[in-house]
């Protein structure tokens, strides 16, 4: 089944103890001055309905969307399958995993996890 | 998984047979393409219900504003059209990774019958579109009460 939006979870680290099929989302990945930031396209999922963890250096987002309720009518075409969004993705140990933020809209889930401030500090010289 | 398309009903052919020619030419061509990439040149991806009173049609399409997307319906010919909402990036932003599209896209459909078009509602939630299509009433079936010699 291929859909612009997914790839079907071939790799997924945990197995699903359910039937209901789970699929990878799309995503970018870029790092700006103060931080690595992932978008994710999680269409159907909402804020009630995520889960972004991060364990061992590995940030993983899980998002569930709700099924649809069945007296919708006859379903007569359909070029994707309802299921939920699971993706994880290894990040380096130059961040500061305490401080991520996730929020999302419209359905794209965005993560930003801020580099490690530099190890430098400035020391102050006073005059004797 | 189901892969009807909406319009292969015998009236089809009977009533629109340049159409129904049209059509079966595109599907070879679509087939003679590598599958995988002639599906996904489809964007949005879509579902479609038959309901009693038409159709329902729900669209993923996560990261437009709502104001972005654009619904057109004309007889049995439903066009949609949006622009994805880009992060505005500073010089020194680098990606890493990209995955997601950018650009504005327009789909056509042509339905299995005319829409009441004063009637057609869309609420655009999570990032999925969802659009009502009521049938038209000149396409409604009627009942004929049958008279009594």
């Amino acid at each position: 089944m291929n859909n612009p939006n997914t790839n079907e979870n071939q790799d997924a680290h945990v197995e699903r103890t359910h039937e209901r099929r789970h699929w990878t989302p799309r995503a970018d990945i870029y790092e700006n001055v103060e931080a690595f930031v992932l978008m994710a396209d999680v269409p159907g999922a909402d804020e009630s309905s995520i889960d972004v963890t991060i364990e061992q250096q590995v940030l993983s987002i899980t998002a569930n969307v709700p099924p649809r309720e069945q007296s919708a009518g006859q379903l007569v075409y359909a070029e994707f399958e309802e299921g939920d969004w699971t993706r994880s993705f290894r990040i380096g140990n130059d961040v500061d995993a305490s401080n991520v933020q996730a929020s999302i809209k419209n359905g794209v889930l965005r993560v930003s996890v801020p580099k490690k401030k530099a190890a430098h500090r400035k020391i102050a010289v006073r005059s004797e | 998984m189901l892969w009807s398309p909406l319009h292969r009903t015998p009236a089809d052919w009977t009533v629109r047979p340049w159409q129904e020619l049209a059509r079966l030419s595109a599907e070879m061509n679509r087939m003679l393409a590598d599958p995988r990439t002639a599906r996904e040149d489809e964007f949005p991806p879509l579902r479609v219900w038959a309901t009693e009173e038409g159709l329902r049609l729900e669209a993923q399409l996560p990261g437009f504003a709502q104001d972005s997307l654009e619904i057109s319906v004309l007889g049995d010919t439903l066009t949609l059209r949006g622009t994805r909402e880009n992060v505005q990036h500073v010089e020194g932003d680098a990606y890493h990774r990209r995955e997601r599209g950018t650009q504005s896209f327009a789909r056509t459909l042509t339905l299995p019958h005319a829409i009441e078009v004063d009637a057609v509602k869309a609420t655009y939630k999570k990032g999925v579109l969802e659009i009502e299509l009521p049938r038209a009433q000149s396409e409604r079936p009627r009942k004929i009460a049958v008279a009594n010699q």
